[in-house]
């Protein structure tokens, strides 16, 4: 990680955030897509009370408060109930590709359905000629392509033709569509700035090597990490505030841990533990390095190691490990 | 309302494109700062603090965890409150119940985003079902767009429209100290900005700001004795939206959705049978300028389909008869886990006559605000000068 210190702006730790996610579609989704997928066909579901077809469909009418019991199959083709043209480049997050602009896209009614599906204009005709009320049909990948997503619909085609009723399906499903999960991501690229004494902090980490922490005059208090605020008597600190601490501490506690995140700073069982630096009133948590962890002991004496080169952050402190008796 | 609660004090940052001299808890906490100092008490005549955000929209969850010292909350009762672009509203809303129901007398609600730290792209996206919609990924300009799209389509209203909403907020913002986009821009101007999605434009959409707002609480026995005006907190309604629906995408549906059931409970709440004499000014949450004319609409500030000749013939400018976001809105800023709370302080300060260079020119003793967020519901709070009303 890379931090820029630029006096006037401050300086910043770039963070990517990557969240694996695995969903479950549950039963009636399930069916949507399955169907989808195998068949290429559409299905909406039926309230028993208020007689809204919905799609997807879902479990209960979310206006009458009702399970959803019958299912309809719905015709590939409808109208467009309202759409746009994106001349921004928005990136898929499903495939972390963009949909190049521009493209039109819109909700399509699907005959039988009352709801709509959102989905991409065939990307080849003029957006100009696009119009709201514009029947379409649904134009899908071949069946070896689809996977049971909505991207298995390639796009929505303009064609003549009337509005017509749903070819309605009256007797319950009893197929069991078993589970049906999808694996995600979701990438974030994150940038945090750290403020006015943070950044003093990392400029004397950085470039000395000396540790600070913030005095509180009221409170008589040295606190690691610096901030801006004493968070007991809410007096105002800044970087007149800083004293230095360390950089021996005590160690107040620590543990090993020996499985795997992949946001671990590295891999492998690892110990970390907190060291309450010379001078200050709270600890700092970090990575302890030692040749035997059942020699460590709370209350042992702990130096830092510094790294060669400067990271812009905490980790310009490599570890902390015992002082040599 | 068991108990009348009344806002005492507020505050906010100057909201900005960038704040790279701060970190997240140090710009909130100017926001506290101004508001304590407003109200002038401290910290310690706080009883609870209620906070939010967008959730993890700056990359960090659990911020009422981080940003404890900065906002007083060591030691002392709050919760943190997400509910999308809401939010600024809901937290207001959950600190009045907090006093009404007895158990507490002064609350400090804030709200706040540092959306440069974040990618809002991708956390936006989050939004979205996984299995159904994640991949299209058309964001608010997409959402906002079909609206104006499927607007135009059924009633005729032209583009330049849109630009006249555009050009009143950004030039009500260059009367609004703490404004984001303090813009002077011409009809011409709006036109002619870069289109992001059919037929919205660059002017036509909001901004992402950086800012935090805090807005102090008290009971009536406070608020009677306190400095400041109190402006009194007289009725509430909240109302979702089903998911996956239309709902504002398709402007004929004659579904009873999110706003049109929220402003019949709570005019009928209040006995208002004309909301745009009733009401002195609005502050309404307006994402894009489209949604602004809706709202007209919505609110029966005008009949439906008449949105866009009420701001065609000016009746909702700074100094009209029915004055909307005189402090420029969500066009001119949108931190947005404040900026439902900028609807309800904003309106606040017209009824204090605090509001500065964006003062309505006339005597405003009642405001109502909305809130509008992705999560497709809102939040409208009705504020009064009197307990009468």
């Amino acid at each position: 990680m890379q931090a820029k210190t630029i006096k006037t702006e401050g300086a910043n730790i770039p963070i990517t955030v990557d969240v694996p996610y695995r969903f479950a579609a549950g039963s009636y989704l399930a069916k949507f897509l399955i169907e989808l997928r195998d068949n290429g066909d559409f299905y909406g579901i039926k309230c028993p009370a208020c007689g809204r077809v919905q799609v997807p469909p879902r479990v209960v009418c979310a206006m009458c408060h009702v399970e959803n019991t019958q299912w309809i199959k719905l015709k590939n083709e409808g109208i467009i109930k309202t759409f746009t043209t994106m001349y921004m480049p928005l990136t898929d997050p499903t495939t972390g590709k963009a949909h190049e602009p521009p493209f039109a896209y819109g909700t399509v009614k699907l005959d039988g359905s009352d709801s709509g599906i959102d989905h991409m204009i065939n990307p080849g005709v003029d957006p100009a000629t696009i119009k709201v009320g514009m029947r379409v049909k649904a134009v899908l990948r071949p069946k070896d392509q689809r996977i049971g997503d909505l991207s298995d619909i390639l796009y929505f085609d303009p064609i003549e033709g009337e509005i017509t009723e749903g070819s309605g399906n009256s007797a319950p499903e009893q197929k069991d569509y078993g589970t049906f999960e999808v694996d995600q991501h979701i990438v974030a690229e994150c940038r945090y700035y750290v403020g006015a004494i943070a950044t003093r902090f990392y400029e004397l980490l950085g470039s000395k090597r000396k540790l600070t922490g913030v005095n509180c005059k009221t409170c008589k208090k040295v606190f690691w990490p610096p901030r801006a605020t004493c968070g007991r008597c809410f007096s105002a600190l800044t970087e007149e505030d800083l004293v230095e601490i360390g950089p021996e501490g005590t160690l107040e506690t620590f543990t090993k841990i020996d499985y795997n995140e992949p946001v671990h700073p590295k891999q492998g069982p690892q110990v970390y533990g907190i060291v309450k630096l010379d001078g200050a009133d709270t600890g700092m948590a970090h990575l302890i390095k030692v040749e035997d962890y059942d020699t460590l002991k709370t209350g042992m004496r702990m130096k830092p190691l510094f790294s060669d080169s400067t990271n812009g952050n905490i980790l310009d402190i490599m570890h902390f490990e015992p002082v040599a008796i | 309302m068991k108990r009348n609660v009344a806002i005492i004090g507020g505050g906010q940052t100057v909201h900005a494109a960038r704040r790279h001299d701060v970190n997240q808890v140090e710009m909130v906490n100017e926001a506290v700062r101004a508001a304590l100092l407003d109200a002038d008490m401290t910290m310690d005549d706080i009883d609870a603090v209620l906070v939010g955000n967008m959730e993890f929209f700056e990359g960090t969850h659990m911020t009422d965890g981080w940003l404890v010292d900065g906002i007083g909350t060591y030691g002392k009762p709050g919760l943190k409150i997400t509910t999308g672009g809401t939010v600024g509203s809901t937290i207001v809303c959950a600190g009045a119940h907090h006093i009404a129901s007895g158990l507490f007398d002064k609350v400090l609600c804030i709200g706040f985003e540092k959306q440069e730290e974040g990618d809002t792209g991708a956390i936006l996206s989050g939004v979205a079902h996984p299995l159904f919609g994640r991949s299209m990924a058309g964001a608010a300009v997409g959402y906002f767009a079909m609206l104006g799209s499927s607007y135009m389509a059924a009633y005729g209203a032209k583009e330049e429209h849109s630009a006249m909403v555009a050009v009143k907020s950004r030039q009500n913002a260059r009367k609004n100290k703490y404004a984001h986009l303090k813009l002077d821009i011409t009809i011409e101007d709006a036109l002619n900005s870069r289109m992001l999605a059919y037929p919205i434009r660059l002017l036509d959409m909001c901004p992402a700001s950086n800012g935090a707002t805090a807005v102090i609480l008290g009971d009536e026995k406070t608020a009677k004795s306190h400095k400041n005006k109190p402006v009194w907190i007289r009725a509430m309604d909240t109302a979702h939206n089903e998911q996956f629906e239309l709902d504002w995408r398709d402007v004929t549906t004659t579904r009873p959705i999110f706003s049109k059931t929220s402003a019949a409970r709570i005019y009928k709440k209040l006995g208002v049978t004309n909301p745009g004499e009733y009401f002195d000014v609005f502050e309404i949450y307006e994402p894009a300028t489209w949604a602004e004319m809706l709202w007209y609409e919505d609110l029966g500030i005008c009949g439906p389909g008449e949105g866009f000749k009420l701001i065609e013939e000016g009746k909702t400018e700074i100094d009209g008869p029915i004055p909307v976001n005189p402090s420029g809105g969500v066009l001119a800023t949108n931190c947005i886990g404040a900026s439902a709370m900028n609807r309800i302080w904003e309106a606040a300060l017209q009824i204090r006559g605090d509001a500065g260079g964006h003062q309505v020119p006339k005597d405003v003793n009642r405001a109502l605000t909305t809130a509008y967020g992705g999560t497709n519901w809102t939040v409208l709070v009705a504020l009064s000068s009197s307990l009468d009303d």
